[in-house]
């Protein structure tokens, strides 16, 4: 209040401005990495936006992405669809009826998971599902690899979004004489949802840039993918931006690129879909 | 928990802890007219953990009249409360000796529930309404128990009319309740639990977020419905206590000090503690 006289005030002051600007220096340096990416991989792979990179299948390292595109949503379709109801089921689990014990231990082991190197989870597809289940490179060991990435993700925006509804909502419709689920359907849920579509989301835009785990697990293929779960290897687009820039050709550098544009494009269109989504904290 | 506790819980009198031995002797006579007891409380002791947050608590609170639970915070008087409709039970660590009986039913062993709440209704600190219509909050319950949509918004009708609100708000039923005021909110709540019938009221501090016009329209609608139901009220307002309570329980450290005629208990204390209480907080 009156400290700006006194030499306690002063130091608060430069230490203050400091700060100021030792904020502003990292936001400069996070702002200026975010645009120099962004820049080269326009300026390198926008060039190669074209009709047929979406009707042609690629060939060796050139032709167009289709197969990539589709395996793409094939993947995160299938990762979705294993992770989103185990993910949304558990947070679910621990918001509400997890004993504070459980929660814990729980809450720890989803951590763990989300700690564990994704290298290590396309190892482990590897191992027990292309190879100790025989089920090949394929979209099953592809898609159950990026749910087990995503999973503690979705767990704990899940969590988080229905600890967001106040608590009296839930007790209110229990004290009514309703069941636990309709309170949690009824009450519960309609709240939480826009929230939870929003992790969701975000979920999937994480599964969509992971390579590693695809890798081991997915393979690769130069086709479209087929309607076969197993034994079929699959394309997808970080494997392009993964292996062609490696690749002495600059057809091939100009395929990565244009992958790592649309990677791009998708993941911008998924964060603001779950920015529109958002809950508007109530004012 | 020495010997002092169980040495006096043979005692059929109402507990009063290691210290007062004078408050040993006063044998109350809980039911002092014709209202039967409708909730038994019987050497209820009950802990969050390892924290002990009643102690010993006996009491019977008569049917068609309105109990006020007095004393400072964390006395228990909460816990008391929500252990009546099973609500603490939801509580993680908590859990409880000794019995309650309500409606000739012990609430530690009830088979069904949700029955058992439909009878017991709670009314909360804060105005709870769900993040619905108006109407729809009030018929919620209605609904989920297959009652046809007719008589849904009959009852509804005249709940609304009950607490008062139909008239105030009649053009807004299929509007959001965050635009009605503090204490209508809270009326529309009790609209909602009324809506289901309940034989018992809990009122949680129903009135201690409203300005003092809301809480005395409140607080008529409290003693009109003791007519046909009966109510709990926990309160710091021991004005309101005054006011509206046949009966009031003083309560410190979870143990329940003294109990008794509501008008005797303010100008004629039996115990000590409840004359300190009393004389610090009346105005």
């Amino acid at each position: 209040m009156h400290g700006s006289t006194t030499m306690r005030g002063y130091s608060r002051k430069i230490a203050s401005n400091m700060t100021w600007m030792l904020s502003l220096g990292a936001l400069l340096l996070v702002v200026i990495v975010v645009l120099d990416i962004l820049i080269t991989v326009v300026r390198q792979g926008a060039g190669g936006i074209s009709l047929s990179l979406f009707t042609t299948q690629t060939t060796g390292i050139a032709g167009g992405l289709q197969n990539a595109i589709l395996g793409t949503l094939d993947l995160i379709f299938f990762s979705t669809l294993f992770a989103g109801p185990v993910g949304i089921m558990g947070g679910i689990y621990l918001a509400v009826f997890a004993p504070d014990r459980i929660a814990r231990t729980l809450r720890f082991v989803a951590e763990v998971l989300a700690g564990i190197p994704s290298i290590v989870i396309g190892y482990f597809g590897y191992t027990m599902m292309v190879q100790a289940f025989g089920w090949g490179f394929s979209v099953l060991a592809g898609s159950i690899s990026l749910s087990i990435l995503t999973l503690p993700y979705i767990v704990r925006t899940t969590e988080a979004s229905i600890r967001q509804v106040p608590k009296s909502y839930y007790e209110g419709a229990l004290a009514l004489g309703l069941t636990p689920f309709s309170a949690l359907r009824t009450v519960v849920m309609r709240p939480a949802t826009p929230g939870i579509v929003t992790g969701l989301l975000l979920a999937i835009s994480i599964g969509l840039g992971e390579t590693a785990p695809l890798i081991y697990t997915a393979g690769w293929s130069n086709f479209n993918p087929t309607l076969h779960l197993t034994k079929n290897p699959i394309g997808y687009l970080t494997y392009v931006v993964w292996t062609y820039l490696n690749e002495p050709y600059s057809s091939a550098h100009r395929l990565a690129y244009t992958a790592a544009l649309l990677l791009i494009i998708l993941v911008v269109i998924l964060h603001l879909l779950a920015r529109f989504l958002q809950p508007r904290v109530k004012g | 928990m020495g010997n002092d506790v169980s040495l006096m819980s043979d005692v059929r009198t109402y507990s009063v802890g290691t210290m007062a031995t004078a408050a040993r002797s006063q044998t109350l006579e809980v039911v002092r007219d014709a209202h039967e007891s409708i909730i038994h409380v019987d050497r209820l002791t009950a802990f969050y953990g390892n924290k002990r947050v009643l102690n010993e608590v006996t009491l019977k609170i008569p049917s068609n009249q309105i109990t006020a639970l007095i004393g400072p915070s964390g006395c228990g008087k909460t816990t008391l409360l929500r252990t009546l409709n099973r609500m603490s039970y939801a509580t993680p660590g908590f859990r409880h000796e000794g019995t309650v009986q309500i409606l000739g039913q012990d609430v530690r062993s009830l088979k069904d529930v949700e029955t058992f709440r439909r009878s017991v209704g709670m009314l909360f600190q804060r105005p709870n309404p769900f993040p619905m219509s108006i109407l729809d909050n009030v018929t919620l319950a209605l609904k989920l128990f297959g009652i046809s949509k007719r008589r849904r918004n009959e009852i509804a009708e005249e709940m609304l009319g009950e607490v008062g609100l139909l008239h105030e708000i009649k053009d807004r039923l299929h509007q959001s309740p965050s635009s009605l005021s503090g204490g209508q909110q809270q009326r529309l709540c009790l609209a909602r639990a009324l809506a289901v019938e309940p034989k018992i009221l809990l009122l949680d501090e129903p009135a201690s977020a409203l300005d003092p016009k809301s809480t005395r329209l409140l607080e008529s609608l409290f003693v009109r419905l003791a007519e046909r139901m009966t109510l709990v009220l926990v309160t710091h307002n021991l004005a309101q206590a005054k006011r509206v309570a046949h009966h009031t329980a003083f309560m410190e450290s979870g143990e329940l000090v003294e109990w008794g005629d509501t008008a005797e208990l303010f100008s004629a204390p039996k115990d000590e503690r409840t004359k300190v209480y009393v004389e610090e907080h009346i105005g």
